[in-house]
């Protein structure tokens, strides 16, 4: 570790150590709060987010799973495989906590996050151009069920991160949900994009772009209420 | 840490001892109440035991327990604000005194302090952040990095300006002596 620089023209008001009835408290109720390993939290998140994602296939395949609807194979394979890319970026940069304890820098969250669903929309009509009539418009198709399919996808996966990360985050509680909501959703996109043939703007922007928005917004509601560092009062802490 | 969060408990007496006197020295400066820093280090030490199993292997420890520390003293604060308290006379005596030498001058050492605070508290917000974890909380810039969300290069920015800040005032002040020890 190197040592902050030193400034020579400031003295020196070393505090006090802490005293040696602290040590012995802070150990003592330690000692009475169990607190998993790291391996039983593993477990458990991996038995969480594992049972989220079956939900949401479940959605998908209840909703019908993937429908070609006469587009062809290279459409949906372009679509599908660039986007499946972009939310390779989104998980592991949103959803992952990196080599810190506290998690990605808030650059990183905020360039990403807000990056996501430009880079998703813009990859799909510029592929679709390729195509002729894959930009029309389909009457009677607007994105209701799109939308509604997108959030029914990310609602299990939504929550099953928030218990998985309840309580833990002291920096940027608010900006970790919002990530979470935006990589939750963009992945629920991919399914979508499986499901639904329309590449009418308007239908995109409602459709595929407004629930992941929507989740990003709940999961920073989420994330302020639920994933923020709680704090104990400190009359609540034993001093015997 | 490591080993802690595999399970091995008695290397929580080992991460007490490497953190908590840095976490009270730091935490100390803030709050100028021996019991109240006690109470906050418990409480981080205790949100560390909980939450040893998401450490991330082989990251370093120092910022996840100063941005819990802060975070705690930051929401203490606020509540405290929506209570109504008695001044806090006391309190300032009984820090001033943990801060000082009974040999040294007690009343020159608290103009000092008071001095140093009013400029510190003049910084804006991320330079005095920064400030406090590099000087105070005895991190190294890549920690103190890490803890604020920031870079390096942006932690060394700010601790240079705020040094400078506080060179200039306390210079203009003339309330220092020729320096004994050069480490805040």
């Amino acid at each position: 570790m190197s040592n902050p620089s030193s400034v020579p023209d400031l003295p020196s008001l070393e505090p006090a150590a802490p005293s040696a009835a602290l040590k012995d408290r802070t150990l003592a109720a330690a000692g009475r709060h169990a607190a998993p390993v790291r391996k039983q939290r593993a477990r458990h998140t991996l038995m969480l987010v594992g049972l989220s994602w079956l939900l949401a296939i479940g959605v998908f395949v209840w909703a019908g799973g993937p429908r070609p609807s006469g587009r062809p194979l290279a459409l949906q394979l372009g679509t599908a495989g660039v986007t499946a890319s972009i939310v390779a970026v989104c998980i592991w940069a949103l959803l992952l906590r990196g080599t810190s304890s506290l998690g990605r820098r808030a650059s990183l969250l905020w360039s990403v996050a807000l990056g996501a669903v430009p880079a998703i929309l813009s990859w799909k009509v510029i592929w679709s151009i390729q195509f002729e009539g894959a930009l029309d418009e389909w009457p009677g198709r607007p994105g209701f069920r799109c939308l509604a399919l997108t959030l029914g996808i990310a609602a299990c996966p939504l929550v099953a991160f928030v218990i998985a990360r309840r309580g833990s985050d002291p920096k940027h509680p608010a900006l970790t949900g919002f990530a979470a909501g935006i990589g939750i959703g963009a992945t629920a996109t991919l399914f979508t994009d499986l499901w639904c043939p329309v590449a009418f703007i308007p239908h995109l922007l409602l459709g595929h772009a407004l629930p992941i928005a929507t989740l990003g917004g709940f999961g920073a509601l989420l994330g302020s209420l639920f994933i923020r560092l709680r704090n104990k009062e400190p009359d609540s802490i034993p001093r015997t | 840490m490591d080993r802690y969060a595999q399970g091995e408990d008695a290397a929580f007496s080992e991460l007490y001892d490497a953190i908590a006197p840095r976490l009270y020295a730091f935490i100390l400066r803030k709050v100028r109440n021996t019991e109240r820093a006690e109470d906050l280090v418990q409480q981080t030490l205790l949100k560390l035991h909980c939450a040893r199993s998401r450490y991330v292997p082989g990251s370093c420890v120092s910022p996840w327990a100063f941005a819990i520390l802060r975070r705690l003293h930051v929401d203490q604060e606020r509540r405290k604000k929506l209570e109504v308290l008695s001044p806090d006379g006391d309190n300032e005596a009984e820090a001033t005194s943990a801060l000082g030498d009974p040999e040294e001058s007690v009343a020159h050492r608290q103009q000092l302090q008071i001095l140093i605070d009013s400029v510190l508290s003049q910084l804006s917000p991320p330079q005095q952040a920064a400030f406090e974890l590099v000087h105070h909380g005895q991190m190294s810039h890549a920690e103190a990095a890490e803890a604020l969300g920031t870079t390096v290069a942006s932690i060394k920015l700010r601790v240079q300006r705020a040094h400078r800040t506080l060179r200039a005032v306390l210079d203009s002040a003339n309330a220092m002596p020729a320096p004994s020890n050069p480490n805040v």
